[in-house]
């Protein structure tokens, strides 16, 4: 899926270069199926293509443009942007919550059974020797911090937590959301009862109303969204202004 | 004549021989044959075979003389089972086997002449079925043994049912198939009860039994019925749901049986709306009615199917219904709704014509199809970016050539004031290299293409550029701001 063309640039360098281009697939990101099969979702907006499971037994699963994390029953896969395996560590049963720093690179697993956090060193998986109070509803990395969505009664707190286990809130939301995405530049997705609402990192907020109850949300990009129904799922397009949902094919629950 | 090669001498076929010889060999022929015949026919016996009737449970009655074959309303049957058997230590042959009488016939007899070897059955019925009240007698006879076989009719109201507008005897043998009728609708069926007997006679009991059936109606039991007179009736049959039905009619002592099949009412016309021309890379719906409310409920299937106009690109895996991701969905009829629906599609992103087709179910013509087309197009740009880096810019396409057909990519820069930097735009003959990629991949006609170049001078001087591609539908432009 991936072609090389040559371009030659002579508008901008007083001398005509080489230029070099790539032709490949577009990407959408990866889904999780009802079976736990983690997939990747090839095409753009409207135009979606299911592809081959890469794994299987996924409870937990986010994606950005570069990586997948994925928590099956008893371990934490990192796979890289093909599906492979490239790491795998043991982990307790039960969901997690994962999260990726701005550049797309694992950086937190929360895991809810143990009450555990995780962060990505680089080549492993160190345990983080912070206790929240609460289970985050989402969790992402803004440089060596933790940003994590918590909920205290009827408001989402978005909190910035250090590793020594200072933490500072940056936006408090109303809410009765149990589903959410959270970027590192501090934007994030909430499924509320029949909408989507989508926090811009600028404050700017934008609600999509939907016919049915969300049942699940999950990073499936940097740009995208799963937007999980009980009988079908769609696809949140985060845009700068106007954000869009698309059905996407092939994962009826 | 074929005893007669197998017993002359092989030669014989092939051996001139004087005609004299020839006579006293086919002479001693015919008397080797006729005493041949003659052993043969003395061991078959008639007095060998035995003849018992047989019951239900399979005990032997030895019959002799007369044979009791029951009462039997008018209509009405009974059959008596008949057992021979060759007693005897050598085979016999059964040469004769026949009832005459009327009312009786014979049923399940072999194929005469017909040879038992020693302690062979031969089993056959004789049924008496009277066509009025009476005394019936006829005799059966087994070789050279003639049996008397009697049964008796007794006096009683004789059922008929219309039948295309004929009466015929019902009986209780076997049952009475009224017809079929649409769920929820009725079918009427007409009896008659006649006397044909010399006497008045009462019916004390008519009831009509069974998940569907009513009745009767024109007659109330107790009912005299005077002789040579007859008294029509109906059953009606009204299914509540679809399925073979069985019911009763009891006229005294008398059982019949009623089947009747409900069936569903059959499904209006189904409209398939679907606009004519589709653009590639969208979402877009198939609406289905029905022609009027259906009176049932059910379920049809949707069936998509994708003809590629490219002769590269024979499908596109993105051509499929939303959201199950397949080229088939179940799509659900509810009663008195005509509206079936919309179904969400993807267009693609290869030209060619999508055509669906819905399978009613208990269809009786073709599927209903309708078709849209996807029309060739100019290269589609869904997204265009562009990045500045250090020594180098970068330009990001993610987009679609439903024509398989892209050839020139050209890039215009402009400065901050909007104005194009100087010298002629980026151009790259591109038509190999697409056609490589698409060869490779299986994600239909959508491609994501990078272009990085290296910049000498300030890269910060660029504002915005416009991409420009071409195919064989023309030339489409995007432009993306640094």
């Amino acid at each position: 899926m991936l072609k090389t063309i040559f371009l030659t640039l002579s508008v901008i360098a007083p001398a005509a270069l080489q230029a070099q281009g790539r032709m490949e697939s577009p990407r959408v990101g990866c889904v999780v199926d009802a079976r736990g099969e983690v997939r990747t979702l090839w095409g753009f907006r409207a135009n979606f293509i299911l592809g081959e499971a890469a794994t299987s037994g996924a409870v937990s699963a986010a994606c950005s443009d570069s990586f997948g994390l994925v928590k099956t029953g008893e371990e934490l896969l990192v796979m890289d942007r093909a599906g492979v395996v490239v790491h795998r560590r043991e982990a307790v049963s039960g969901t997690a919550i994962l999260g990726f720093d701005d550049r797309g690179t694992p950086a937190f697993a929360y895991l809810h059974s143990s009450r555990q956090i995780l962060h990505w060193e680089g080549s492993g998986w160190e345990r983080w020797d912070v206790a929240m109070e609460q289970s985050p509803v989402a969790i992402a990395a803004q440089g060596e911090h933790l940003l994590a969505l918590v909920r205290r009664e009827d408001e989402l707190y978005l909190l910035r937590v250090a590793s020594d286990g200072q933490s500072a809130v940056l936006a408090r939301v109303a809410s009765s959301a149990r589903h959410a995405v959270l970027y590192p530049s501090g934007a994030f997705v909430l499924a509320e009862e029949q909408s989507v609402v989508v926090h811009r990192a600028d404050g700017r907020q934008q609600r999509l109303d939907v016919s049915t109850p969300v049942i699940g949300l999950h990073a499936m990009s940097s740009q995208w969204v799963r937007v999980q129904f009980e009988a079908q799922s769609m696809g949140l397009l985060l845009r700068e202004d106007d954000s869009e949902l698309y059905l996407i094919p092939g994962d009826n629950r | 004549m074929r005893l007669l090669a197998c017993c002359l001498p092989s030669n014989t076929r092939k051996t001139e021989l004087p005609s004299a010889e020839v006579t006293r060999v086919f002479l001693a022929y015919l008397v080797a044959r006729t005493a041949l015949f003659a052993l043969l026919w003395a061991s078959l016996a008639p007095a060998q075979i035995t003849i018992s009737t047989v019951d239900s449970r399979g005990m032997e009655t030895p019959a002799d003389g007369l044979v009791d074959a029951g009462s039997v309303a008018a209509g009405d049957y009974s059959d008596t089972r008949f057992r021979l058997r060759n007693a005897g230590a050598a085979a016999t042959a059964l040469t004769a086997l026949r009832v005459a009488g009327t009312g009786f016939t014979i049923l399940g007899n072999p194929p005469l002449p017909y040879t038992m070897v020693p302690g062979a059955n031969v089993d056959f019925r004789v049924r008496f079925q009277p066509a009025a009240f009476g005394a019936y007698s006829a005799p059966l006879l087994v070789n050279d043994k003639t049996l008397l076989i009697r049964g008796v009719s007794p006096q009683a109201i004789t059922l008929l049912v219309e039948r295309d507008g004929k009466l015929e005897t019902a009986a209780t043998t076997a049952p009475m198939v009224l017809g079929r009728v649409e769920r929820g609708a009725s079918l009427t069926q007409g009896f008659q009860l006649r006397n044909d007997t010399l006497g008045a006679l009462t019916i004390n009991r008519a009831v009509v039994a069974g998940e569907g059936f009513s009745g009767p109606s024109g007659i109330v039991a107790p009912l005299r019925v005077d002789p040579g007179r007859s008294i029509p009736f109906e059953v009606r049959f009204t299914p509540a749901r679809n399925g073979i039905f069985q019911g009763s009619l009891t006229l005294e002592d008398r059982i019949f049986t009623l089947e009747a099949v409900g069936f569903d009412p059959p499904f209006p016309d189904a409209i398939i709306t679907v606009d004519p021309v589709v653009a590639s890379g969208k979402q877009a719906k198939v609406s289905l009615r029905l022609a009027s409310a259906p009176r049932v409920a059910g379920s049809a299937t949707l069936r998509l199917e994708f003809r590629s106009e490219i002769s590269t690109a024979l499908d596109d895996p993105a051509v499929v219904f939303l959201p199950n991701g397949s080229r088939s969905t179940p799509v659900s009829i509810r009663e008195g709704d005509a509206n079936l629906g919309e179904v969400a599609f993807q267009t693609g992103t290869t030209a060619g014509e999508i055509r669906f087709r819905l399978e009613m179910p208990a269809q009786v013509g073709a599927p209903l199809t309708a078709a849209t087309t996807v029309s060739r197009a100019v290269v589609g740009m869904d997204t265009t970016k562009a990045m500045r880096a250090t020594g180098s810019v970068q330009v990001e396409i993610i987009g679609f050539d439903n024509t398989r057909t892209a050839s020139r990519l050209t890039l215009r820069f402009f400065d901050r004031a909007g104005n194009p930097l100087g010298g002629d735009p980026v151009r790259a003959e591109v038509a190999v290299a697409f056609q490589n990629y698409y060869r490779d991949t299986s994600a239909g006609g959508t491609f994501l293409l990078r272009a990085l170049m290296p910049v000498v001078g300030d890269a910060s001087q660029l504002s915005s550029v416009e991409v420009e591609m071409e195919n064989s539908s023309g030339t489409s432009r995007s432009r993306a701001s640094f």
